[in-house]
């Protein structure tokens, strides 16, 4: 069986285990009544990324469907970008997916959370988060 | 669970919503798109042309006014022997349902239709792609969801990462399943290097 793509400890103590691909990743299913207190996501490397200690968590996956040209037809799944926000600041995890030599595994960039990039967000990819 | 997209082309003569008309759905492995001035063998229900009846068939490096190739084809690769149909709606004239996107979910961001030299999607140097401007890219498009674009509109260019086109119209990520329609054309200015490109068009989405 495949490893979930990532695993939620609940600040209840209760556990979730995301899906295993990312097009089935399971994020919308996380019950919303229960507060995320850490995320363990895999990562391409076999390494896993931790986060906890934000107030809430975003996550999706970024792909791109070539219309012409070559290489083209399916869905290529790019990046996975996994946030967390607290104090009003939000901290982007993006998960390189592709084969790009010069970009890093995982690019960290911080918003506002009014910055537009994160006031126009899908609002329903947002969970709560507990300590 | 991922969202899916599908495009249709309207090879249709009436400027009328999916399903209304005539559509063809676009299969991404295998079917293109065709900017071409036409002639003999790259005509409506012709059959898969070869390269001489392309390159026949090219458009010429105006030298007065820009020149907008007047014929988009959908070549229909499961149209065994008619293959070539012609999306005769798109250009500038006012037509509204040429191309559709339809998204079957929601997404975490605003899809976006960009333009890139090839799957690495890190450059548009190209000429007809602007030769690293985006602003100068032959390929223009209008977002024609919420209305018809106008006579002789003149739209958005095409072209690397800062020319592209929001496919919600800016308002955000797409709450549910949606279909977005879209005018395009291919517009080459005066005394533009001459090319043979292959240029991609690419959409750029997220889900949850």
């Amino acid at each position: 069986m495949r490893e979930p793509i990532y695993r939620i400890t609940f600040d209840n103590g209760n556990k979730f285990k995301g899906g295993t691909n990312y097009f089935k990743t399971g994020w919308t299913t996380i019950p919303d009544e229960n507060k995320i207190k850490t995320i363990f996501y895999r990562l391409p490397n076999r390494g896993y990324l931790r986060l906890e200690g934000y107030d809430k968590y975003f996550h999706m996956i970024e792909a791109t469907m070539n219309l012409t040209g070559k290489k083209k037809g399916k869905p290529k799944i790019r990046y996975v970008y996994i946030m967390g926000e607290k104090d009003n600041i939000v901290t982007c995890y993006k998960i390189k997916l592709i084969d790009r030599p010069t970009e890093e595994i995982i690019n960290i960039q911080t918003y506002n959370k009014n910055d537009e990039f994160i006031r126009k967000l899908n609002p329903l990819g947002w969970k709560l988060g507990g300590i | 669970m991922a969202t899916a997209l599908t495009m249709s082309c309207n090879t249709g003569v009436s400027d009328v919503a999916h399903p209304s008309g005539e559509w063809e759905d676009v299969a991404f492995l295998t079917d293109k798109l065709i900017w071409t001035d036409g002639g003999t063998g790259v005509e409506d229900g012709d059959d898969t042309p070869s390269d001489a009846e392309l390159n026949e068939a090219s458009p010429v490096i105006p030298s007065v006014t820009p020149y907008e190739i007047p014929k988009l084809f959908l070549l229909d690769y499961s149209d065994t022997g008619q293959e070539l149909k012609e999306i005769s709606l798109a250009g500038s004239d006012d037509n509204r349902y040429v191309l559709r996107f339809y998204f079957d979910g929601g997404t975490g961001t605003e899809p976006s239709l960009e333009a890139w030299d090839d799957d690495a999607h890190d450059s548009n140097d190209s000429p007809c792609l602007g030769a690293g401007d985006g602003a100068d890219s032959y390929i223009k498009v209008v977002r024609t969801t919420d209305g018809s674009p106008g006579a002789s509109w003149t739209g958005d260019p095409l072209g690397g990462s800062t020319h592209k086109s929001n496919m919600n119209g800016g308002a955000g990520a797409l709450g549910s399943a949606l279909a977005i329609y879209y005018n395009i054309k291919v517009v080459i200015p005066v005394g533009a290097t001459a090319s043979a490109d292959s240029p991609v068009l690419t959409v750029r989405w997220t889900w949850l």
